[in-house]
């Protein structure tokens, strides 16, 4: 039996023993649901909140609800008015988010932060509607006059540098594929680490490596389990868009993801796989040196370390798109650019050739990685008792 | 033919095999004994390359042993362990096919083990559902699955009741009498002589004493002599004599070159002897004398 057949059979192993547990299956069916039912809520609740809601208070101007009225029906706004009884009253209402704004005495605008450009609007033209009318009344100007003048001017506004709904799309998917990538890649690496320790705390370890070389089996359990996440990441992506799909999505100035396209996806799927290897033989190793699943803890966090610094980078840049500099020599780092080579390609910032050379030093690590792990696990993997260092586990093995 | 030739390791300052050598013939069943942390274990480790030894080769029909070869042998580790939520039968077709069986015969090859170890109608139960005693009956099924040339078995009898002894005696010799080469370690000393043509006995990482039973039986320097003399056990006063107690009935060892007639004659005259018994030594005898003295 060659060695690729033996890893083969060590890899289908590994996938379907996990795919046919209830467990899997139930928490695969669970999250679909979660996702897509996740977006009908968003689509419901979404659509209730779409009314901007205003306030009054003080002494405000005759008349001022049903010209506020009026001038959101200029600027095309649902809006709901509230009149509060006192100043203080509006405030805590404000504060609290029940209201976007109150028009306090007709001439001061209340908003926890600065409020939207419409807010703005509707109220100072229906503050000003109130005072000219007033003006009106005073040169016996008729009815039909005065509507004709309150009837407010909409002003167009012409973006000279217009933010483009297709980049912050790609940003944001950026950022959120960034993030599917750390969660995946950190979840599926550990499952490797359980199962590497489960093998030595049952001891089934013995009889598989009297078979089989301790590469094949490394390697095979790392492609079983990679499988697995593959398809947990397809079905999941799937349910995504089946809930974009189906689901009342308002238009809540989210951008629409779907614009992202199928090479991107490909990427993706390109940098799991990538960082996947290499955080899963890096699990691996450091699963070999344990006995017993109760003391994962004690190795789970070097990973988590590792890759941290990758997150900290996307997300500086996403808050502060100038500073790249730092992202860019990240990319090149081999456990780091699983993560930040894709932002960068996502965001439209990579060289062809950049891309290439990183996939290089990642393979490179890769069986790195994967030599260095299979001595580790061959020195480690017979003995028990308490956890083996990782240098005891070298000098145990010997070529 | 499996051949372990002096095979020397250390561990750290720990000489754990000092020159190991030994043959296992095909149609042979050889058993290994030695007292806790002799070296049997390290041994049959250095056979599946488990251990790399510091010195010595193990070779098969005169190759060396290597991944390749190793997947005509079969092996049972003193650690038993196989995967507690994976189906049995899916278990042994994976041991099988992970020892280079097709699909179709590693899965004929399972049916049988589990018909005839009684376990057919487990064989969908996942391994943790079943009895200590029918697990232990897998890790057998697990072993010999490939149906090897070569089977190292590390204490296959630890654990077993005596309807389990008895049906992996006959497994054993079974598959010898296939021509399939059988080593195997154990504490139970009756029981190799049972099963056993050949022993090896491992002291302190060295190998005290080795080759055909019966033949070494014949060429121990010593007898193993019971004689009582009017009901009771008579001491023969002969020089180097030595008495042993085995299961609370004791009897002596005294050299190979004692004259029995002379014995005999002294042993009556100090009385009526009521039981006699002259022959060469038990396997037991000859391991408390290798192991002990």
């Amino acid at each position: 039996m060659t060695d690729v057949a033996q890893i083969r059979l060590i890899a289908q192993r590994e996938f379907l023993e996990r795919v046919r547990s209830r467990v899997f299956i139930w928490t695969m069916i669970g999250l679909s649901v979660l996702v897509i039912g996740g977006m009908f809520l968003a689509g419901l609740i979404g659509s209730e909140a779409q009314a901007l809601r205003l306030g009054v208070a003080g002494e405000s101007p005759e008349g001022i609800v049903e010209d506020i009225g009026a001038a959101a029906l200029a600027f095309d706004v649902d809006v709901v008015v509230t009149e509060y009884p006192s100043v203080d009253a509006a405030s805590a209402a404000v504060e609290s988010g029940d209201v976007a704004a109150v028009l306090v005495d007709g001439s001061t605008i209340l908003s926890n932060r600065s409020p939207s450009g419409d807010t703005v609007a509707i109220l100072t033209s229906a503050a000003n509607a109130g005072v000219r009318r007033d003006i009106a009344s005073d040169l016996g100007l008729s009815e039909t006059d005065l509507a004709a003048i309150l009837v407010p001017v909409q002003v167009e506004v012409v973006e000279l540098d217009p933010e483009d709904p297709e980049e912050i799309a790609r940003t944001v998917a950026s950022f959120l594929s960034a993030l599917v990538l750390l969660t995946t890649i950190m979840l599926f690496g550990q499952f490797v680490a359980m199962g590497v320790v489960e093998e030595k705390q049952n001891r089934v370890v013995e009889v598989i490596l009297s078979k089989a070389r301790t590469t094949s089996l490394m390697v095979g359990k790392v492609l079983g389990i990679g499988a697995l996440g593959l398809i947990q990441i397809a079905t999941l992506g799937l349910a995504a868009m089946i809930g974009l799909a189906l689901a009342p999505l308002p238009d809540l100035g989210v951008p629409d993801l779907t614009s992202i396209g199928i090479t991107a996806v490909l990427w993706l799927g390109l940098w799991f796989i990538l960082g996947y290897l290499v955080y899963s033989f890096l699990y691996a190793t450091l699963g070999a040196t344990l006995t017993r699943q109760e003391d994962m803890q004690s190795v789970a966090f070097i990973p988590a370390l590792l890759i941290l610094p990758a997150y900290f980078l996307v997300s500086f840049s996403l808050s502060s798109p100038g500073s790249n500099g730092l992202v860019t020599i990240g990319s090149f780092f081999p456990f780091w650019s699983p993560i930040l080579m894709p932002y960068r390609i996502n965001t439209g910032d990579a060289e062809l050739w950049e891309v290439l050379v990183s996939i290089v030093i990642v393979v490179v690590t890769v069986i790195l990685l994967v030599r260095f792990g299979a001595r580790i696990y061959r020195g480690a993997a017979l003995r028990t008792g308490t956890k083996v260092s990782l240098r005891q586990a070298w000098l145990a093995a010997e070529d | 033919m499996l051949e372990v030739a002096n095979i020397s390791k250390r561990f750290g300052d720990v000489v754990a095999l000092r020159d190991v050598s030994f043959e296992v013939r095909p149609g042979r069943i050889m058993g290994f004994l030695g007292r806790n942390g002799a070296g049997k274990t390290t041994t049959m480790r250095t056979v599946f390359g488990l251990v790399a030894p510091d010195s010595g080769s193990v070779t098969y029909d005169g190759a060396v042993v290597d991944h390749d070869v190793r997947l005509a042998f079969g092996y049972m580790p003193e650690e038993r362990g196989l995967y507690p939520r994976m189906r049995v039968r899916d278990q042994l077709v994976y041991f099988g096919r992970l020892a280079g069986l097709s699909k179709g015969d590693a899965g004929t090859s399972a049916d049988r083990w589990l018909d005839a170890f009684g376990l057919a109608d487990r064989s969908h139960s996942k391994l943790e559902d079943l009895s200590h005693g029918n697990q232990q009956r897998v890790q057998l099924a697990a072993a010999i699955v490939a149906d090897p040339e070569v089977l190292v078995l590390d204490e296959p009898f630890s654990g077993l009741d005596p309807i389990g002894v008895e049906s992996l005696s006959e497994v054993l010799r079974g598959f010898a009498a296939g021509g399939t080469a059988i080593l195997f370690s154990s504490h139970q000393l009756d029981l190799v002589e049972d099963v056993c043509e050949d022993v090896t006995i491992i002291d302190q990482g060295e190998i005290v004493v080795q080759g055909d039973l019966e033949h070494i039986r014949e060429r121990a320097p010593y007898r193993r002599v019971e004689i009582w003399v009017d009901g009771r056990l008579w001491e023969p006063p002969v020089a180097d004599v030595r008495t042993v107690e085995a299961s609370g009935r004791a009897h002596h060892i005294v050299a190979a070159d004692v004259d029995v007639d002379e014995m005999l004659s002294m042993a009556q005259a100090s009385g009526s002897i009521t039981r006699f018994s002259y022959e060469p030594p038990s396997l037991s005898d000859i391991f408390q004398e290798a192991v002990l003295r």
